[in-house]
């Protein structure tokens, strides 16, 4: 077990690191420290043995936290990269090849994606808007601040929600950098959103089907936006777009910690949930993600472009091809 | 997994004498008929650490520790026995095998440990904040009867082990420790730490285990710079703590930049972008908010963090440092910690083995050990206590709360209770001890009655 492995290992499972994109980044980097303290053992193949030893490592990964599908996207193409060496090459050669492999993933498809899509998206903000957005997404967080930064004038409405409240840190950053926001929590959604005139939200995943992968919540807000008939915009790198088709989110979703739903931290008086786990007819329900229908999303914007949730399909079919023989 | 283990298994303790003697040294002092020091190396077989260094004090304890560890464990485990001179402390004792130190971090372990606290639970904690030092804390174990001997009437204000730890409100840092002497004088906070963290929390009910995860750069870069430092516990980790956030051991903070020639603008705010993204993503500590400065800007402070793993209540966790913790833990680990023991105790509680023999209306409570070959008289009772190898006791004997060692003789109608009792030791007929200690091959003459007393052989 490499070192780098084990301790983005221990911070997945302890909820250190959390977001599409920053695990992707945590994992690849980890990555790139196994390949580069590797060395082939006598009578074996560099992209067997390495294949072997990743998928090992993936196995730890999925232990301390389920994989998401950017993580495992990203899984693909490194294998895809191995075995694609040719044999002749020495091993030296190999690994820094698989470097900066993993280097240019990490740029293109990751921090490229995002400049432009924050690009793409700044051009759909005018001044006076009230921009509304839930949760912490990586990418619309770079969004808000590209757009302060070119001078708009807008507000911006964020919008949190227990056990996580991983809104509360995206707060202190905006603020910090002078922009003017309001937060709340779900339970105030309907009120809120007559405010609101774009809804900027962030994906875990895209499906084929054009339904939306994410935080817990977000169907919810895009569900009263599309009932107040505000736009929705989701924004999304191209390499968390994945094949499968999912139509509800009890199939395929992540459990986590039921304690933490009945914990409200601040507040010991409200524990009527004491006690909970040794009811045998109780049980709670954390989920992770949930999963948003396409009629509710008016637009992804994605480094490919400004497209409509029915062009998902067609960028998994035709770029895929692509990528994998980059 | 790249931890090298260190056991500093001390040499001759001046607190166990009459127990300790120069043919058994403290790591050889048995304990419910195994050597203390068995006890460490099998948790360690256990969490699969299987190459150590073992540090003695005195040569000739060492060879004496590395005989017995290379005829028990001569294929389960790697050993390597160095011997340090006297009296060097814990410390020292580091800096004479630092040489011997290859691996990133080092786990330092007492040798007078008994404990099933998993080493693999702290260095997962060590890794997991990249930390410079983590330290095992577990809740004070409950001492038996305090010895009314002559040691207890001295130290009545001190109780051993007794610790002032702060802790930040996650319970995963340690933000304060001081303990022995320090504990008499006021107790001193870094402001500094304080104002980062926000909230502290000072706990007096936790015992140090000695169990510690270092890094072994900070370890050498601190052994080097400051040549007083003599015991890990009162110097080494008391200066690390306090300053973990004006850190001068280490460089870390501020991400290397490639010089790259042409690509250095590009590939520097690429590297940026990339370490903001996993920044914003993930649950900063104190550490990390103080180093970036009020203002969000990366300023030049350097930290280092000092971790602490708080071990389970349901562990057992007790350290061999004195006349009364040899008492407790010879009880413990056949009462409630016998799982420890590595022995299957009978329907009765007691372990006797097949060899013993046993006097005709003979009782052997539970909660007893009786090693092999020992013979006992008729009419014998024993209770709550741990008899040796090759012990002859004769009839009507009562030995309560009491180890007996090996190879021990023991007269008829004697009256032994919460002693103990050496190896090679004779006590004659009708002899009463109560609370007294025995040491090695000394003649208890017949009739004597001693209370509290420490008998030993006069050393020529």
């Amino acid at each position: 077990m490499h070192p780098a492995v084990y301790k983005v290992g221990l911070h997945y499972l302890s909820g250190d690191i959390s977001g599409g994109n920053a695990r992707c980044i945590a994992m690849l980097q980890a990555f790139q420290e196994v390949i580069k303290d590797y060395s082939t053992p006598p009578e074996k193949t560099l992209s067997r043995d390495l294949t072997a030893k990743i998928s090992s490592y993936v196995s730890f990964f999925t232990e301390c936290r389920p994989l998401s599908v950017s993580m495992g996207n990203a899984i693909r193409f490194l294998k895809s990269r191995i075995a694609k060496l040719p044999l002749t090459m020495s091993e030296s050669e190999a690994k820094t090849t698989l470097q900066s492999d993993i280097d240019h993933f990490i740029n293109e498809k990751i921090i490229v994606a995002d400049k432009v899509i924050v690009s793409h998206a700044v051009t759909k903000i005018r001044d006076g808007d009230v921009l509304l957005t839930y949760g912490s997404s990586s990418a619309v967080e770079m969004i808000l601040q590209r757009a302060h930064e070119l001078g708009k004038q807008f507000r911006v409405v964020l919008v949190d929600s227990r056990p996580k409240l991983e809104g509360q840190l995206l707060l202190r950053r905006l603020v910090a950098k002078g922009i003017s926001c309001t937060y709340t929590h779900i339970n105030a959604i309907s009120y809120i959103m007559h405010e609101a005139t774009r809804v900027f939200l962030g994906a875990s995943a895209v499906l084929s089907n054009g339904t939306v992968y994410s935080r817990v919540g977000t169907a919810c807000v895009a569900m009263v936006a599309h009932a107040f008939d505000v736009p929705v915009l989701v924004c999304c790198e191209a390499y968390k777009f994945h094949e499968r088709v999912q139509l509800d989110s009890i199939c395929s979703n992540e459990l986590g910690d039921p304690h933490a739903i009945a914990n409200v931290p601040g507040r010991e008086q409200l524990n009527f949930l004491d006690g909970c786990a040794k009811s045998d007819n109780l049980q709670l329900l954390n989920l992770i993600y949930d999963v948003m229908p396409s009629d509710y999303v008016s637009m992804i914007i994605t480094d490919y472009g400004m497209v409509p949730p029915t062009s998902v399909p067609v960028i998994v079919r035709e770029y895929r091809r692509e990528h994998l023989w980059m | 997994m790249d931890f090298q283990v260190v056991v500093l298994a001390g040499g001759f303790s001046k607190k166990l004498v009459p127990l300790v003697s120069k043919e058994v040294p403290k790591a050889l002092l048995p304990v419910a008929n195994r050597p203390v020091l068995s006890y460490v190396l099998d948790l360690l077989e256990q969490s699969n650490l299987k190459d150590l260094i073992v540090v003695v004090e005195g040569s000739d304890a060492a060879f004496r520790v590395g005989g017995w560890i290379s005829a028990a464990y001569l294929d389960r485990l790697h050993v390597d026995v160095a011997p340090v001179p006297e009296d060097i402390g814990t410390a020292g004792a580091l800096r004479a095998i630092s040489h011997h130190l290859t691996a990133r971090d080092i786990l330092v372990v007492s040798g007078d440990l008994v404990s099933d606290v998993p080493p693999g639970a702290v260095a997962a904690a060590h890794r997991r904040h990249d930390a410079v030092v983590t330290a095992t804390l577990c809740s004070n174990p409950v001492s038996g009867p305090a010895d009314s001997g002559s040691s207890g009437a001295k130290d009545k204000t001190k109780k051993p082990g007794r610790n002032i730890i702060g802790l930040d409100p996650s319970r995963q840092f340690l933000l304060h420790i001081a303990a022995g002497a320090e504990l008499e004088k006021d107790l001193r906070v870094q402001k500094s730490i304080l104002r980062a963290v926000g909230e502290m929390e000072l706990r007096a009910d936790l015992m140090d285990a000695h169990l510690y995860a270092i890094k072994r750069s900070v370890l050498l870069e601190v052994l080097d710079q400051k040549e007083t430092f003599q015991s890990i516990k009162k110097d080494v980790l008391p200066y690390l703590v306090r300053s973990q956030l004006k850190s001068e051991v280490l460089s870390n903070g501020a991400p290397q930049v490639e010089e790259n020639g042409n690509d250095k603008v590009n590939s520097q705010s690429k590297r940026i972008t990339q370490s903001q993204i996993l920044a914003n993503a993930s649950n900063r500590s104190f550490h990390e908010l103080y180093a970036f400065g009020p203002d969000g800007s990366a300023s030049a402070r350097r930290t280092h963090k000092c971790c602490v793993y708080i071990a389970n209540n349901n562990k057992y966790c007790a350290r061999l440092n004195s006349i009364q913790a040899f008492s407790d833990i010879n009880r413990d680990v056949t009462g409630e910690a016998n799982h420890l023991s590595g022995y299957s105790f009978s329907a009765h509680n007691n372990l006797i083995h097949p060899s013993a023999e046993l006097g005709s209306k003979t009782t052997v409570g539970p909660h007893c050990l009786l090693g092999e070959g020992s013979q006992m008289g008729d009419k014998c009772s024993v209770k709550r206590s741990v008899i040796g190898r090759h012990c002859r006791i004769g009839s009507s004997v009562k030995i309560v709360n009491s180890v007996v060692m090996d190879h021990v003789t023991i007269g008829d109608g004697c009256s032994v209770q919460g002693s103990v009792v050496c190896s090679n030791v004779q006590l004659q007929e009708r002899v009463t001890l109560k609370d007294c200690q025995v040491g090695a091959s000394y003649v208890v003459t017949a009739g004597s009655e001693y209370r509290g007393e420490s008998l030993a052989k006069k050393e020529k």
